[in-house]
Formats: structure tokens, C-alpha cells, sequence
């Protein structure tokens, strides 16, 4: 969301490719706006702007250009590891930018997540404030808290189950105060309903088996970088789709090897050097290899039945 | 307890049960070991001794609410084991029922505390001191007390001692055959008191003229720190539960405002009720900052106070605020009431609050404190280790703790290398096979699920504090054995799996040809 479209008037040229689909996804969220809030606000005053991706495709498709700030989002851990806590945080961290502020609440049963990791992925260790050991009940309660706090630009809470007047309750606080909520749960069955503004599933995917579709987005060979399926399950009416979806830390001007990270063995590549307040990473999308696409990577990759 | 005093380890002071086995102060230690074996002994503290006495000190201000440590002297002028209190009981024993009846309180309850005291009360704070250290004994309950004006005679029969002075002054006088402090009263007149005065350092003369009231002696008493406390009293007992909001509410308007009244906010707040049975209860609360405001104070205890039981009846409450500090000074609005901020505003989330980063989040994390505790509630601080484990640590949630380590500013540098988003805190054993003996793993097995690898980048080495492992620690007993090579190393690899999960796994140790490899699951990335 780099560029601005410029003024829609009949003299101007129709933009075009993602410019175009940039506008459609501004006037989806404005006539969002209208319809929640009323056409009496005035533009400017109402909650920041929603937190997108990056990425036309996905941005363009949710109602509103985005994930609504001040509202909650669920997002459903498809396996056992840490995806959905990885997109969780990558989205927080676009979310600094959005609402210019730079605290978040984490609330879990485990231990928070691994601070060196939390700052790979752009969130300040030191600007969360984590309750750790919290039961179902104790992290909705904190949630409600922090989702009170407007010096808070999100609240992230691990959920087993919530029920809908639980999520609603989170979901009235949200938009009181403005801040975001992410809600990751567990288990690969299918939850019940919610009020969820959005919900998500998202599991890691080998990394060997995407490849970016955006040319421009074409930074593999940085040595890291984490490759997810994202489901769009619901939220705002719009149709459930998938997406392949690429992180990579951020990549220094210079010419990197175009190897990607499962065959770059010794995956520390030194010498790198990041521009000065540069985001840490970027998302883009990835589509699954085609077969024999890259038949010399796969040499060094294991497949075994089983 | 003793101490080291001239080349030998002095007994400083015994109990009662030492003194009838023939233990006295000023022995050796050695000797009154082997007076008896099974002595136990401590060593003397003397800023513990300060530290009581001041606060015996402080408690003796029920009597009279100017009282002063008299410390134990290095000059020996107040041996150690007989130091004292001075209180100005001037216009105070009467409310008690009289001197005698004070003294006898005073006594009481320093009995309670576990002191042996004895008590001199006389009009000059020399005489009192003198009186009470030579006069009167331990089992006397009334004390030595002297009629104003009668202090000369009161002293006259102590010895010199009791007019504080060090063991030169003391030998100086035994020498001239002077032992008691009346045979020193024809020597302060006229020109013998010139002689007395050229023979001796001034001190002599100055404790005697101060002990019999020629030369005023001022106490000078410890400042006392001001108490916030407030208190309620009911006319009758309550079970109501309602009564307890109730009367959180008052006390807290209270102090609220004799806070304020100070300029002074607290960080911890004790909320006692009292029942009609003779017991209490407390729900304590602790805030991030010094606070002083009423609303935020009752959001706090109205998560406490559901731990009170009313059953009993309750018939009085009190309030009372520890850790006071200067409230920060903050700029009030002009509008009583702003609502809901415009997000431009919170843009500037500091400027709102006198400048006090983190201020808004003060609220948060003192509810947050309140319902689990400081120790589940922090932040995560990045600490410069390069052991994984302890590359970061749960600090405290404070506003008014260290600063946590945070991300500084990007630094043009080397990229860190990557870390997991989930560590475990302690590495979980996991059976791996690699197609080479120092190579990365080809298959792991991890909480009963195997894992094809699909893909590993590796290793990255990293060695532990051998220093730290079993088997070097300083003994003196036996040689050193220097760590074997390569046991307090771990070579991690980061894999990814068939199924997508991307894994930190180490191999500890280097390769060994007549062990297999252990193998641990230390992370787990996005």
C-alpha cells in the first residue's frame, strides 16, 4: 500500500493492474466504514486504516482492504508448530506502523514466544508485555484488559475455546478502544462458530515447495524465510480462498545467493547488512512448484514414503 | 557473638544461658570454647544492632514521641551488649498512671520483644543512663527512678562508669583512687575543678556537669518517616458483604487525599480488616508507579476484595500505603472528561502523560499484577548471551524496574542468525538419524512422531560455559579434570520437515565413534 491512487476523476486515466485493484479495495473499506459506523463521521477520525498484508491478491479479496483494526481476528493453528504465531506477529508488527504504537499484550498458557525470534519477525520483545501460565479463562480476561488499554496497538491471546459471549466481549472492547486482537488456537478440527471478525488457518509448508509468483517479491536465496498455506476461512461475507504465502527477512541491495534456504547449508550469510529502520521481512506469495520447475533443487531434497 | 578485635576473636556479648556457664564479654573466643564445646556463636553485626536499636526506637514512640538510640561505642564509653534508649518522658507518664507505672509498661513490652531491659528515670539523661546501667537490675520491675533535683545524690555511690566515659578516663580516675562518682563531686568546685580539668580530656568534666543538670543535654530523636494510614472503626460488627466496598472506598478517598496532601504516591497498598474474634484479614495491592488516585486504587482492590470473609463480623478496617514516592508531576486537562481519544492523539502517547514513558500502560499492568501475580506477568528482555536460553529473560512489568533490553536502533552489521520463535526451555530429547556422522539428520522421531527431514541448513555451533558443566567445579579435594573436548558443544541445525514444521535440533557433543549421537529439539520456528 505503498502508492496512492490519484484522485478519481473522470479526467484522469482508469488506473490500472494493482493500482486498480488498490482503489476497488479503498472504496470496499470506505463503504465498510459507512455501513458500520454511519456516513456521519467525517474520514480522518475514525480508527486508523486496516492492517494488510502487502499483498494485493490477498488485501484486495478481504472486505475492507484488510484485517479491521480494533476488532478480532482467530487464527487456527493447522499444525503443531508455530505458523499461526508467526503470521500473528508479522501482522502485529505491520500493525506498529498502522496505529503508531508500539506495545502489545501476549497472553498464554506456555511461555511467550523466544525473544530473539519475536524481534527477527519485527516485534520489540521489550515493548510486549506477556502473561505467561494463563488457563483459557485468566488469558479472556486479560485480553478484555489489555483490549482496554489504547496504548496498545494489539493483544494476542492463545485460546483452547471461547464461547460467543466471550467473543463478544472481546469484540466490544476492541472497538472501543481500537486495538486488535489476534486470537490463535489450537487444533486441527473444526471450531465452532465465533464472532471473530476473520478467521484464518495457517500451517507451514516447506519452504522447498513454493517459489514466489511477484517477480519483485523474488528474494529467495537469503538463507531464511518461512513458507505457509493460508486458509481465509470467513469474515465480512467474502468467499473462503487459500493462499501460499512467503515471509523473508528483509534482503540488502546487494545480489544475494540465489539459492533458497534448504540448500544453502551454512544459511548465515555474514556479511549482510540491512538498511538502517527497514522492516525485518517482507510477505509475498508463492505458488507450489510445478513439477521439474526446479529440478536441481530438488536433488538435495529427501522425500520418503511414510 | 563476637567479634575480631586486637589480634583475637573477642566474645562481644553472651546470653543468659552463657553467663551461668561461666561465660563472660571481653573473654576469647578460644577460651570460652573450650569452657564449653558446644557453644554456638555468631558473629557480630553491628549495623543489625543499629538497625534494632532504631527500631526499638521507633516503637518506643507509644511513650513519649521523642526517643534516641544511645548506640553501643567504639570507646567503650557504652559497651556493646548495653546499649540503650533515651526517652524524654517530660509530660508523658502521666497519661500511663505515672513514672513508675511507664517505666513498668516500657519494660513489658520490650519483654514481650524478647529484651531484657533495665530502666533509669531521672531528670538529666546522664543520670537516667547512669542509673539504669548501674542501679537498677533486671528483675526490678519499677526501674531506678531519682526525684527531680536528687541526681547528685542518686549517683553518688555508682561507679564512674556510669557517667559514659571511655576505659582511659575510667583507669585515669582508679589510678587517683576516685571509683565512685560522688567522690568526684569536692573536685568540681573552684580550683580543683582547673586541676581536674588540665589532668583529664574535657569529656570527664562536660558527662558530669551534664549529669547533674549544670550543662543541658539535649536528645536528639531519630526523625520519624510520616505513616499513611487510615482508619475506620464500625459502631457494630458486619457480615455485610456491601460494608467492606464500602469502607475500601472511604479509606482510599482518605488517604487518597492525605497522599495528595503530600504530593506523595505509594506502590503499595495494605487494606487490613479487622473481625470482632480478634482477627484480621488483608488484600494487598501493588502498583507499577506511585499512585495517589482514587479510581484507578479502587479497580485494583475491587479484584481483591472478594478474598475477604465477612463472616465473622468485621468491626474495623484500615488502610495503609508503603513505598511512598513523589508522585511525577502531570499536566491536567482542561476538559474534565475527554473520551475516547482520535487515534492522532495516541500517536503521541507520552506527551499525554508529563512526559513518563509507558504511563498508560501503568493501569494495565498493575490489573494484570492483581489477578496473577508479578511473577506471571513481565517483559521480555534480550539479554547478550549467546547460549540460546539465555539470550532472554522475563523481567519485571514495572514501569519502575531496569529498563528490559529492548531492539536499539537498526545497526548496519551482520545479520543475527536465526532463532526459533518458541524455545523450549529445557531441549527435548529426540531420536535422529543422520546419513553422516556429523551431517544433519535425516529423520527425526519427536514426542512420538517421526518426521521425514525434507530440508536442513547447519551447523551453527555453539559451545557452552564449560566452566559451568559437572565435573569442573572448584575442588580443592581432588585435581581438576579438565571438561572432555567437544562435550560442551552443540551443533544445531534448523530443519524443516516433509509436513512443513520447521525445527531447531542440535546434536550435543562432537561425533564419538563408541557412543551414538544424542540428539535434542531445542525451537521451533514459524
Amino acid at each position: 500500500m505503498s502508492t496512492t491512487p490519484t484522485a478519481m476523476t473522470p479526467a484522469s486515466p482508469p488506473p490500472r493492474g494493482a493500482a486498480r485493484r488498490e482503489a476497488i479495495a479503498r472504496l470496499k473499506q470506505e463503504i465498510a466504514r459507512i455501513e458500520a459506523h454511519g456516513a456521519t463521521e467525517a474520514p480522518g477520525t475514525t480508527a486508523p486504516g486496516p492492517v494488510t498484508f502487502g499483498i494485493a491478491a490477498i488485501d484486495g479479496h478481504l472486505p475492507g482492504g484488510g484485517l479491521a483494526t480494533g476488532a478480532v481476528h482467530e487464527i487456527i493453528a493447522g499444525d503443531g508448530g508455530m505458523a499461526a504465531t508467526g503470521l500473528a506477529l508479522v501482522l502485529t508488527a505491520r500493525l506498529f506502523a498502522v496505529t503508531k504504537r508500539r506495545h502489545w499484550l501476549w497472553c498464554g498458557r506456555e511461555l511467550p514466544p523466544y525473544g530473539p525470534g519475536l524481534a527477527a519477525l519485527g516485534c520489540d520483545p521489550a515493548a510486549a508485555i506477556v502473561v505467561r501460565g494463563a488457563s483459557d479463562r485468566e488469558a479472556l480476561w486479560a485480553m478484555e484488559e489489555g483490549l482496554a488499554t489504547p496504548a496498545l496497538a494489539a493483544v494476542i491471546g492463545e485460546l483452547g475455546a471461547f464461547d460467543d459471549r466471550a467473543g463478544r466481549r472481546l469484540a466490544l472492547a476492541a472497538r472501543e478502544s481500537g486495538v486488535t486482537a489476534f486470537v490463535l488456537r489450537g487444533g486441527t478440527s473444526a471450531p465452532a462458530p465465533t464472532v471473530a471478525a476473520t478467521r484464518w488457518r495457517v500451517r507451514g509448508i516447506p519452504l522447498g515447495e513454493t517459489a514466489p509468483i511477484s517477480p519483485a517479491a523474488d528474494a529467495p536465496g537469503d538463507g531464511t524465510g518461512y513458507a505457509w498455506q493460508l486458509d481465509f476461512l470467513r469474515g465480512g461475507g467474502a468467499m473462503p480462498r487459500s493462499w501460499r504465502l512467503l515471509w523473508r527477512p528483509a534482503r540488502p541491495a546487494a545480489a544475494a545467493s540465489p539459492e533458497t534456504w534448504p540448500e544453502n547449508h551454512d544459511g548465515e550469510d555474514d556479511n549482510d547488512t540491512g538498511p538502517a529502520g527497514a522492516p525485518p521481512g517482507a510477505l509475498s506469495l508463492a505458488a507450489p512448484l510445478r513439477g521439474g520447475a526446479r529440478a536441481g533443487g530438488a536433488a538435495s531434497h529427501r522425500r520418503r514414503a511414510g | 557473638m563476637w567479634r575480631a578485635a586486637a589480634n583475637r576473636l573477642a566474645v562481644l556479648a553472651v546470653n543468659r544461658a552463657a553467663e551461668d556457664a561461666g561465660l563472660r564479654p571481653g573473654q576469647s573466643l578460644a577460651d570460652a570454647r573450650a569452657l564449653y564445646p558446644k557453644l554456638l556463636t555468631a558473629p557480630a553485626d553491628a549495623g543489625a544492632d543499629l538497625r534494632a536499636l532504631a527500631s526499638l526506637a521507633a516503637w518506643c514512640r507509644r511513650f513519649s514521641p521523642w526517643t534516641a538510640p544511645i548506640p553501643a561505642d567504639e570507646s567503650g564509653a557504652v559497651p556493646a551488649g548495653e546499649a540503650g534508649l533515651w526517652l524524654e518522658v517530660t509530660g508523658c507518664a502521666h497519661l500511663l498512671g505515672g513514672e513508675a507505672a511507664l517505666v513498668a509498661a516500657a519494660r513489658r513490652g520490650l519483654e514481650r520483644a524478647g529484651f531484657e531491659a533495665r530502666a533509669g528515670l531521672a531528670g538529666t539523661p546522664g543520670a537516667a543512663l547512669g542509673l539504669a546501667r548501674f542501679a537498677a537490675t533486671a528483675r526490678d520491675a519499677g526501674g531506678a527512678i531519682a526525684t527531680p533535683g536528687s541526681e547528685a545524690a542518686a549517683l553518688a555511690l555508682l561507679p564512674v562508669a556510669a557517667l559514659r566515659l571511655g576505659p582511659d578516663i575510667r583507669d585515669g580516675l582508679e589510678a587517683l583512687g576516685l571509683r565512685r562518682v560522688g567522690e568526684l563531686y569536692p573536685l568540681m568546685e573552684g580550683p580543683k575543678r582547673a586541676a581536674l580539668g588540665r589532668r583529664f580530656p574535657p569529656l570527664l568534666l562536660s558527662r558530669l556537669d551534664a549529669a547533674l543538670g549544670r550543662r543541658f543535654e539535649p536528645i536528639s530523636p531519630s526523625r520519624e518517616r510520616p505513616r499513611f494510614a487510615t482508619r475506620l472503626t464500625l459502631p457494630e460488627p458486619s457480615r455485610a458483604e456491601a460494608v467492606i466496598t464500602h469502607a475500601c472506598r472511604r479509606l482510599v478517598d482518605e488517604l487518597a487525599a492525605l497522599l495528595a496532601q503530600h504530593g506523595l504516591g505509594a506502590r503499595r497498598f495494605v487494606f487490613t480488616a479487622f473481625d470482632a474474634a480478634g482477627g484480621s484479614q488483608q488484600a494487598a495491592v501493588e502498583t507499577a508507579r506511585p499512585l495517589a488516585a482514587v479510581k484507578p486504587l479502587m479497580g485494583l482492590f475491587a479484584l481483591k476484595l472478594g478474598t475477604i470473609d465477612a463472616g465473622r463480623g468485621i468491626d474495623g478496617f484500615c488502610l495503609e500505603a508503603f513505598a511512598t514516592a513523589p508522585l511525577p508531576l502531570s499536566q491536567g486537562r482542561l476538559d474534565p472528561d475527554p473520551g475516547p481519544r482520535p487515534p492522532e492523539e495516541m500517536i503521541e502517547d507520552t506527551i499525554d502523560n508529563g512526559g513518563i514513558p509507558g504511563a498508560d500502560l501503568a493501569p494495565l499492568i498493575d490489573r494484570l499484577h492483581g489477578r496473577f501475580g508479578r511473577r506471571r506477568v513481565g517483559r521480555i528482555a534480550l539479554r547478550p548471551n549467546h547460549l540460546p536460553e539465555r539470550a532472554q529473560a522475563l523481567a519485571g512489568a514495572d514501569a519502575s524496574g531496569p529498563p528490559a533490553h529492548g531492539l536499539g536502533p537498526a545497526v548496519p552489521g551482520p545479520r543475527p542468525p536465526a532463532r526459533p520463535l518458541r524455545l523450549f526451555p529445557r531441549p527435548e530429547p529426540i531420536d535422529a538419524m543422520a546419513e553422516v556422522p556429523d551431517g544433519p539428520p535425516v529423520w527425526l522421531r519427536w514426542r512420538g512422531r517421526r518426521h521425514t527431514v525434507a530440508a536442513a541448513a547447519g551447523p551453527e555451533r555453539i559451545a557452552l560455559d564449560w566452566w559451568t558443566l559437572p565435573g569442573w567445579q572448584a575442588n580443592p579435594a581432588e585435581p581438576r579434570q579438565p571438561p572432555t573436548l567437544g562435550a560442551a558443544i552443540r551443533d544445531y541445525y534448523r530443519v524443516e520437515t516433509e509436513a512443513g514444521l520447521r525445527l531447531w535440533v542440535y546434536r550435543a557433543g562432537l561425533h564419538r565413534t563408541d557412543a551414538p549421537a544424542r540428539w535434542f529439539l531445542h525451537g521451533v520456528f514459524p
